[in-house]
């Protein structure tokens, strides 16, 4: 008789093959705040109160040239009323957890659950204030280019770089804003960007081969620069009804103010919550967003139902 | 800045590889000054709520004019995909996808209903009502 036609199988050894838990934890994934570290953050003014923050603008009615047309006549003095602008600061949302006692103590001491569930609900109202942000768009209307069925090309960006400078917006003060839909699908088939007769020397590769329109800045989403104004993604960007609405922005177009008790932008609180038997955590944040200058913003639609080619 | 004039361009585009969403609420506002846009249900909410402010200038007055379930435009999507399939015809489809909006309109002009509360969100980011949990 064959001493090996009965082997061992894993069935048989299942009362001694362990398993082994891993201290690699796999976390949700978030954007870097690219919005908001680039619009007018007013959350300075927020530490000593008040819900409502001010910015006077001037610039609605301005002053005006008058010529002096007879000598030593009496001149015309103007005084154009200012406009009050306010910024309220009118949301608060939280993230809240509780794990129980039992199952607390039971958790493998590897795993620190309730900081990797804080982290994550820390990006989480992070990425809130930059979807709200991101949600101003539905109120740009003096600069909108293109709609649901608009493939951006560069004849859009030129558009909107156009517009901006032409209301005499400085482009050294603006960023685009895409969705990685539409940079990738879309802009980077424009063949000016990255063939090597429109886009310079062969000491200066292009997007092809860089991944980006300039120098290396793939830290927070910077993609580079495209005619030299800054260039960054984030999937925060509206999208909805095969629309996406990214933005050129100044940086006194949009404007935030955070004004979460206790200082940080995001606040995380633990406790023992009696109660419940159990250790509740809450992660919050107060802010506003408003949009402080619309004509110094531009929307490009691009519409997800085609690729550039 | 008027968008119609920049003039229409033979595109280097295709509709392969683009997306067809799945059919979802489209709210459709009408402006003081008469012109009418369309918007996603998340983003409906935030201006019924008003929170979509001019900081300086009063509130604009949108009307809700009609909200649509979405499947109109939805076929109208994937009629520019069978044409360009057919015909490689990128104008013909963008011509297809903006039909698409208007036929939408037309079907829900009249019809319409608050936006749904998009203040509570679940992990999935879908609107929930938090008092109907346990």
């Amino acid at each position: 008789m064959a001493v090996t036609t009965d082997p061992f199988t894993a069935t048989d050894l299942a009362a001694v093959i362990s398993e082994t838990w891993t201290s690699i934890v796999n976390e949700k994934t978030f954007n870097d705040t690219v919005l908001a570290n680039f619009i007018t953050d007013l959350s300075s003014f927020a530490s000593e109160g008040s819900d409502i923050f001010h910015v006077p603008n001037l610039y609605t009615n301005a002053l005006t040239v008058s010529t002096q047309s007879t000598q030593g006549a009496e001149i015309n003095t103007a005084g154009p009323a200012q406009v009050d602008t306010t910024l309220t600061v009118n949301t608060h949302k939280y993230v809240a957890f509780i794990i129980g006692d039992k199952d607390l103590v039971q958790v493998a001491s590897k795993y620190n659950v309730a900081e990797l569930y804080a982290n994550e609900a820390r990006k989480l109202l992070t990425e809130a204030l930059e979807q709200d942000i991101a949600a101003l768009w539905s109120s740009i209307t003096t600069n909108a280019i293109g709609d649901t069925a608009t493939v951006l090309s560069d004849a859009e960006i030129r558009s909107g770089l156009y517009a901006l400078e032409n209301l005499k917006y400085r482009l050294a003060d603006a960023a685009f804003f895409f969705h990685p839909y539409v940079y990738w699908q879309q802009l980077h088939a424009v063949t000016k960007y990255y063939q090597q007769y429109s886009y310079g020397p062969a000491n200066a590769p292009g997007a092809v081969a860089t991944g980006n329109f300039g120098m290396a800045g793939y830290e927070q989403n910077y993609k580079g620069q495209l005619y030299g104004v800054p260039v960054f993604t984030t999937s925060n960007i509206v999208s909805g009804l095969q629309t996406y609405r990214n933005l050129l922005l100044h940086k006194r177009a949009f404007g935030f103010a955070v004004q979460t008790k206790g200082g940080n932008k995001v606040r995380v609180q633990a406790e023992n919550a009696i109660r419940n038997l159990g250790m509740l955590t809450v992660v919050d944040i107060v802010y506003g967003v408003g949009v402080l200058r619309e004509e110094a913003a531009v929307l490009l639609n691009a519409s997800s139902a085609f690729i550039g080619s | 800045m008027n968008t119609n004039n920049i003039p229409e361009k033979p595109l280097y585009a295709s509709m392969d590889g683009g997306k067809v969403e799945r059919a979802q609420p489209i709210f459709f506002f009408q402006r003081e000054d008469g012109s009418v846009f369309h918007v996603d249900e998340r983003a409906a909410w935030t201006l019924y709520q008003g929170r979509s402010k001019i900081v300086g200038r009063p509130a604009e007055r949108l009307k809700i004019i009609g909200v649509g379930d979405g499947t109109i435009f939805q076929s109208y999507v994937i009629k520019a995909q069978e044409s360009f399939r057919a015909t490689q015809n990128i104008q013909e489809s963008q011509k297809l996808i903006r039909e698409g909006v208007e036929k939408e309109l037309e079907a829900c002009r009249g019809k319409a209903r608050v936006p749904a509360n998009y203040d509570s969100l679940d992990s999935g980011g879908r609107p929930v009502n938090i008092s109907s949990l346990r």
